[in-house]
């Protein structure tokens, strides 16, 4: 039924998706940005795709942070368009999605202000997609007075909600005599990539439920499908990441710690959770997730994470290999009609494209063979769908 | 402009050092196509693309240039113009030009927006030391004079300006960090807001938290003075600052000025902005133009397509080249076998490039295959006038053709000479139909008398000198029969044509066995059917019948088709001869089907079975021999090919014969179950005719009648005149507008569906001339 009225509200915003279809580089694309032997040859290339309009003002030996930068803020201003043409229920679900880059925006700030990186630095590298007015105001923060930060700056900010109950969690921990010593202590040991981590899970919560209850039914079918495989994917990563981690020496640290890290949805969730939660390594994830999907399978190339010192360039990490998979899942999502689905995947798959251009451009920088086995990490949208 | 010119293929050789040369004077001979070697390659991997880029560059900057000048409204009503011309184009023939160009223009461009810079600088501390100025203006008004004087120590103050739309997230913040202990103060001034923070002094924890929040949100800060002395000489230094600024801001905008003066500066009669512009286009087109040669070496090799007449402008091009460079080596030019269909060009006028815009619309000519558009002149206006034919309507049309070639008015000035003749013709058809906005015109004196009945009678023996007489005009049911059959009549004609211009390709081809068995069963078909009635219209209407004994037309054809000629009720002579030609008729018709039908699949078998018989043989053979039989093989392939016209090389396609064969068979079945089925649709489809000029005469009918009629008869001169802008606004929007369209797009239909698939094949490739 929601696929008759689909088209009244959210139509317009959908056709433009469809439309930016077309702006996806292709296999061949990528084929001849490999073959490209300086930087500003990429750029030229980029100049003859879609990406020509945000780069031409630029000076040819463009540094690849910059060049992330332009290729984000074309994304952006895509995305701010769409945005401004939707409506209703689709507005508050597309801001949603902007909220994930707000949180990674935060607290990449919080930590360079830890390590004391100027604030003008900070604010010219942070991503526009999740940009918002009061994000200059981070300055403010003094420390790791978190819970200043959040009640001089953040509670008006979107994620406010996420910060706040992410407080609330970290203190609630402590144990029952705690004094405000104690409370400061907490935060300053407490590593920015924890707070990331635990914000992202509240927000993927969050925003599942608002699926759950907001979407009509086609959307939710394809948006909770891929928000499960998501959080199985962070269920993974923080057992994977915890695996061997010299921070966390006992054991009941690892499984307190996990148990907050890891989301609260998914397909893992609650099955499999008494399991995964022990799994000490990793044919013990192996065979906690055996039940699930194609997990096992996609495990099963994953190099040891107590080995993790003999990584290098070659290896085919975890996280390359669920991009891999992710990216498939939303290729396929993109190509469902009448669902939101393809707010969400065009989303990522524009990111990956970003983050393949960026791969590629480093690569070239650093002028490597082109043997070298870097050149094949790139994951292609859309290049799933052929085979 | 019949059949499209023959063209000529050409491949240049030319060494690298004189590429340059040469496609620069054949860019302004302007005959040629140079045909792209290889489409696939992208742009930067193209020998030229770095030219190309820098050129891009160039006219970037010098667009940049000319939107900073607008913004600082030096430079008004000013538009860069790219097109080359021929006569406004700088004849330079050297490419080190390009790099002088670009050598001044960088300069140019660089000092400009230097100077713009300092410009920007100066008016921004011009606006900072404006907003210091309001915001002490304003802590003076607020504060009060007693307030410097006699200091409160325990109280402390922030000053500075805001944006407007930051003010709450500030006022927000500032009442956060200091928990409420603090006053905030916001005057709004010019999109901006002062502001007034009044703080206890309370410690350095609280400061330097504020003072954080300030160089977060405000846009600019002060400090405020002290004592009234103090106050006094910050405000007397501020305003001798001001000064100076402004001078120094005037003293830019003249520098700004002058540079800008120094582009527009004419020589020549071109402003060397333009020149700069043209020059670089240029380049540009050439460098376009030089990317699709192929590089061997140092060699270039080029293909290019030129019509048969102009070949030998393009030796004397080649000679001009020498003469001019004598430094450099020549090139080489020789006649080749083209390896790809020709394209097809037409030299086309003012007049004839419309007509021809509506055939390329479908599809651009075969080469060499008769244009249809020569003939669109004219029936194209003529059906259109069919539909819309109306006197008063069809002079508005003709009448906004000619303003429209003497004044020109944009939209339509391409579609001059279509609506010219568009309304010509429907001028005249409303003549014929004397229809005149839906009332019949008496001019000449009627021959009927219309009794009470409204039946016409006879009064004496007079004929209307042209078109209908005045007392059928509201007779609706003549009308329609009129019509109707005059569709029929125009259909059959006009697809007769069709099939004749077909015929008329088949004979350019020499292809006398197509001429056989495609065109004259075709023709005998639509003859012996639809012409078959067209001259029992024509008959019925010059013969004199009996009303109550006059032959049916529609019985007539039905029982003719149903029982083999056959005539029943009354006949239209004498019955004998009557059914014996419409037997005859019935044969043709029923033998022109096969005949067209299997004609040229017997043709394609015979030769599928000499060339299965070749290939079983070889394939027999190359057990005992290998490379003799491939040779061999190779041949006889050649011979095929050989056999086919360079006019059919694509129908050619890597197809066995088998497929080639069952390809043939399904072709030529569709082909003549569409002509069948089609001679009777598109006989129908010609009623449109019929139908949209009815529907145009009767809304003019309802219009006028619902309108306009009452106040007339009732003689009230005010009635009408108010009600005459309603009726010319209703007319004008339904009839001149919609109608208008509304025709033209049934005409357009009738010409690309009905008249072209008879003969069209409109699968050629467009010739794109290079010329700068």
């Amino acid at each position: 039924m929601d696929l008759c009225v689909f088209g009244v509200d959210d139509g317009y915003a959908e056709a433009i998706i469809r439309g930016l279809r077309a702006s996806f580089l292709t296999e061949a694309q990528y084929q001849q940005m490999k073959n490209c032997a300086s930087i500003p040859e990429l750029k030229s290339f980029l100049e003859e795709t879609d990406y020509q309009n945000c780069l031409q003002a630029d000076n040819p030996q463009i540094p690849t942070s910059i060049l992330r930068q332009r290729l984000k803020k074309k994304l952006a201003d895509e995305f701010e368009y769409i945005e401004a043409q939707s409506t209703g229920i689709l507005t508050k679900y597309l801001f949603h999605l902007r909220c994930r880059f707000m949180i990674d925006n935060v607290v990449n700030m919080i930590e360079g202000l830890k390590n004391k990186i100027d604030i003008e630095i900070l604010l010219s590298n942070i991503d526009p997609l999740g940009w918002f007015p009061e994000i200059k105001n981070i300055k403010v923060l003094e420390g790791d007075d978190y819970s200043s930060l959040y009640r001089d700056v953040l509670i008006d900010t979107p994620i406010g909600v996420y910060f706040m109950k992410f407080l609330e969690e970290s203190i609630e921990n402590l144990h029952e005599n705690r004094t405000l010593n104690d409370i400061q202590n907490l935060f300053r040991e407490m590593k920015p990539e924890y707070i990331r981590t635990s914000l992202k899970k509240m927000w993927l919560e969050d925003f599942y439920s608002f699926c759950e209850s907001e979407l009509m039914p086609t959307s939710q079918e394809a948006l909770l499908e891929l928000l499960k495989f998501e959080a199985d994917f962070k269920t993974v990563q923080v057992i994977y990441n915890s695996i061997g981690n010299r921070d966390l020496n006992t054991a009941a640290k690892i499984i307190t710690t996990r148990k907050q890290l890891c989301p609260t949805i998914g397909n893992l969730y609650p099955d499999c959770e008494k399991v995964y939660l022990q799994a000490m390594t990793l044919d013990a994830l192996r065979e906690a997730v055996k039940g699930c999907d194609n997990y096992r399978d996609l495990l099963k190339d994953a190099p040891d994470p107590l080995k993790r010192e003999e990584f290098n360039v070659q290896t085919k990490t975890l996280d390359d290999i669920m991009y891999d998979d992710e990216c498939r899942r939303y290729a396929l999502s993109f190509d469902g009609q009448g669902s939101y689905g393809v707010f969400y995947a065009y989303l990522k798959l524009k990111e990956q494209e970003i983050r393949n251009i960026i791969w590629l451009a480093e690569m070239i920088s650093r002028k490597l063979a082109k043997n070298h086995p870097g050149w094949k990490k790139i994951i292609i949208p859309f290049s799933h769908l052929g085979k | 402009m019949q059949r499209s010119q023959e063209m000529s293929f050409y491949q240049l050789v030319m060494p690298r050092e004189s590429a340059w040369a040469v496609m620069d004077q054949l860019g302004y001979m302007g005959k040629a196509e140079i045909v792209d070697h290889d489409p696939s390659i992208p742009l930067i991997a193209r020998p030229f693309a770095n030219y190309i880029k820098r050129c891009d560059d160039l006219l970037n900057k010098l667009n940049l240039l000319v939107e900073t000048a607008q913004k600082l409204s030096i430079l008004k009503h000013y538009t860069i113009t790219t097109k080359t011309n021929h006569k406004m184009c700088p004849q330079i023939h050297t490419h080190q030009y390009l790099d002088l160009l670009e050598e001044q223009i960088n300069a140019k461009v660089n000092s400009f927006i230097e100077q713009n810079r300092n410009h920007e600088q100066l008016l921004e501390q011009q606006t900072i030391i404006n907003d210091q100025l309001d915001i002490l203006q304003e802590c003076r008004m607020y504060l009060g004079e007693d307030f410097f004087v006699s200091r409160d120590s325990k109280i402390d103050y922030f000053i500075g300006t805001l944006k407007q739309e930051e003010i709450q997230q500030f006022q927000r913040m500032v009442f956060r960090v200091t928990k409420g202990n603090a006053f905030v103060h916001i005057k709004l001034q010019n999109q901006k807001a002062l502001y007034i923070v009044i703080f206890p002094d309370q410690g350095v924890i609280l400061k330097k938290k504020l003072q954080k929040v300030q160089e977060s949100i405000s846009l600019n800060r002060f400090t405020l003075p002290l004592n009234l002395k103090e106050f006094d000489k910050i405000q007397n230094d501020l305003t001798v600052k001001h000064k100076e600024i402004k001078q120094l801001i005037e003293l830019t905008n003249v520098q700004l000025n002058s540079s800008i003066q120094e582009l527009l500066k004419q020589n020549d009669g071109i402003r060397l902005l333009d020149h700069y512009n043209m020059y670089i286009s240029k380049e540009k087109a050439l460098y376009m133009q030089l990317n699709k040669l192929k590089m061997q070496g140092n060699l270039f090799l080029g293909e290019l397509w030129i019509p048969k007449k102009d070949s030998a402008q393009l030796n004397e091009t080649l000679l001009l080249v020498k003469e001019r460079n004598r430094d450099i080596p020549g090139c080489q030019i020789s006649q080749k076998v083209p390896n790809t269909t020709p394209p097809t060009y037409f030299v086309l006028n003012e007049f004839t490039s419309v007509f021809q815009q509506i055939v390329n619309t479908y599809g651009i000519a075969r080469y060499r295959e008769i244009n249809p558009a020569i003939f669109t002149i004219i029936t194209f206006p003529f059906l259109f006038g069919i539909m819309f034919g109306d006197i008063g309507h069809g002079f508005c049309l003709l009448m906004f053709g000619i303003y429209n070639i003497f004044y020109k008015f944009e939209p339509f000035y391409e579609l001059r000479y279509l609506i010219l003749l568009m309304g010509f013709f429907s001028f005249y058809c409303g003549w014929i139909y004397n229809d005149f906005v839906s009332l019949s015109l008496n001019l000449f004196g009627s021959c009927y008398v219309v009794d009470g009945q409204m039946t016409p009678n006879k009064q004496h023996d007079c004929t209307y000198p042209f078109g209908l007489d005045p007392a059928w005009g509201d007779n609706l049911e003549f009308d329609d029969s009129f019509k109707m059959k005059l569709s029929v009549i125009i259909a059959y004609f006009h697809m007769f044509l069709g099939i004749c211009l077909s015929g008329c390709n088949l004979i350019y081809k020499k292809d006398t066995y197509g001429f056989c068995c495609k065109f004259l069963p075709q023709i005998l078909f639509l003859t012996s059917t639809i012409g078959y009635m067209d001259f029992l219209i024509i008959f019925k209407w010059v013969k004199q019948f009996n009303p109550n004994d006059a032959p049916s037309i529609i019985n007539t054809m039905i029982t003719m088709v149903l029982s083999f000629g056959s005539v029943e009720g009354p006949s239209m002579w004498n019955v004998n001869s009557q059914e014996l030609i419409q037997a005859i008729l019935i044969i043709i018709a029923v033998i022109s089907i096969p005949w067209m039908w299997f004609s040229h699949i017997i043709k394609g078998y015979s030769i599928y079975k000499r060339k299965r018989n070749t290939i079983v043989k070889n394939s027999g053979q190359s057990i005992e021999g290998s490379q003799v039989i491939e040779l061999q093989i190779q041949s006889i392939l050649d011979e095929t090919q050989q056999e086919k016209s360079l006019l059919q090389i694509h129908d050619h396609n890597e197809l066995s014969a088998d497929e080639e064969f069952t390809e043939l068979i399904v072709h030529e079945t569709i082909e003549t179950i569409e002509f069948v089925l089609g001679v009777i649709s598109n006989t129908a489809s010609y009623l449109r005719l019929w139908a949209l000029s009815l529907a145009h005469s009767q809304l003019a009918d309802v219009f006028y009648s619902l309108i306009l009629s009452n106040s007339i008869t009732e003689g009230s001169i005010i009635g009408a005149l108010l009600r005459y802008p309603i009726w010319a606004l209703v007319s004008f929007g339904v009839l001149m507008c919609m109608d208008t369209m509304e025709c033209f797009l049934h005409s357009l239909r009738l010409h690309w569906v009905e008249f072209q698939n008879k003969f069209y094949k409109g699968d050629g490739i467009e010739f794109k001339v290079y010329s700068l």
